[in-house]
């Protein structure tokens, strides 16, 4: 790295004025352009080191990265049409595919190359009194890319309404799109797969594996355990009108929450041939 | 500069005004062009493969992006 005099370590305020500004030799101004909205939350997307070199030109370094800038401009820039969401009861991202008019499911991994995209980009389009090797190496660092996406699963996080009722929004699945007003798939689960007997019981780890195996045979998007659990309860409660109880003896004979008078349709979890 | 109008007697000043004038309608449309590029440069990156939308943009499908580019 270059010897600076005049040093200065900032975290600066960024105006509507310094927008105006040439972005190359600035690489928080070239962010603060592409997602605004993400520097008016979150401040500017770098801890900048500026000072002057050996021949008294201003050198920007870029010190550390802003991980809530990061994480919020994950959500996309609405005027390219664009809508990242965290999907809690399927601890799934989904973004918005304005060709389809609908939310698609996308992975992590696809997240964090956007993000390297885009610390690529600003580090080609910097000018030559930017130091560009943080933008390349350090920021790009596989555990740095980690921490801005699980910042982003907490401010990117929708729940459940967002994809059910009227004023939800659709999805694809499988290549399948599912309006908001679909039933969901564990009150397909509830309502195809489980009836009443008397002398029978299931519990809800049992009910959950049958339940994973019925969404992968029909291309629905299971929910993680913990949302079946706290969401089918209630559903079995109207359908059935029993509560869960915690006295249902498990398969290694011990105690655990389930269901008694319940239990499954046929031994083998259908297909529905839903479209 | 179009020679043929020049030698019809058009003034150099008019012909350049009425090249300008042919060139501003263009630019909203290189605009969104290369907005539209931007926007599947990205797109990609998150989309999985897939015969859903292997394929060039469609009209409507260019659209479609134009009015969610518009939604609030």
């Amino acid at each position: 790295m270059t010897t600076l005099t005049k040093a200065k370590i900032r975290v600066p305020k960024i105006t509507v004025q310094d927008l105006e500004r040439d972005t190359i030799n600035d690489p928080n101004i070239w962010f603060a352009k592409m997602f605004p909205e993400s520097k008016d939350r979150f401040g500017p997307a770098f801890l900048q080191l500026t000072g002057d070199d050996m021949i008294g030109l201003p050198r920007f370094v870029p010190l550390e990265i802003n991980v809530d800038f990061f994480a919020h401009a994950l959500g996309g820039d609405r005027h390219l049409g664009h809508r990242v969401v965290y999907y809690q009861p399927e601890e799934t991202f989904y973004f918005y595919d304005p060709r389809l008019g609908c939310f698609c499911p996308t992975t992590e991994a696809k997240l964090a190359a956007l993000l390297s995209s885009y610390l690529i980009q600003c580090a080609q389009e910097s000018g030559g009194l930017v130091e560009v090797a943080p933008l390349f190496t350090k920021f790009r660092d596989i555990e740095v890319l980690n921490a801005v996406i699980r910042r982003a699963r907490a401010l990117l996080e929708a729940d459940s309404s967002f994809f059910s009722g009227e004023q939800g929004n659709r999805r694809m699945i499988d290549g399948k799109i599912i309006e908001s007003t679909a039933k969901a798939s564990y009150e397909l689960f509830v309502e195809k797969e489980l009836v009443k007997i008397d002398s029978s019981a299931i519990t809800v780890t049992d009910a959950f594996h049958h339940y994973f195996t019925f969404c992968r045979l029909n291309a629905l998007a299971p929910l993680s355990r913990q949302e079946f659990a706290s969401l089918v309860a209630e559903v079995v409660r109207v359908a059935f009108g029993c509560g869960v109880r915690r006295d249902v003896r498990g398969r290694n004979g011990k105690q655990t929450a389930g269901w008694v008078g319940l239990g499954l349709r046929v031994p083998e979890t259908s297909v529905l041939g839903l479209s | 500069m179009s020679y043929h109008l020049f030698d019809e007697g058009v003034p150099a000043s008019e012909i350049q005004k009425q090249k300008r004038q042919q060139v501003i309608p263009q630019t909203p449309h290189i605009d969104i062009l290369s907005r539209f590029k931007e926007s599947e440069r990205r797109l990609k990156i998150l989309r999985t493969i897939g015969t859903h939308i292997d394929h060039e943009p469609t009209e409507e499908e260019m659209k479609a992006w134009l009015q969610a580019t518009q939604r609030k």
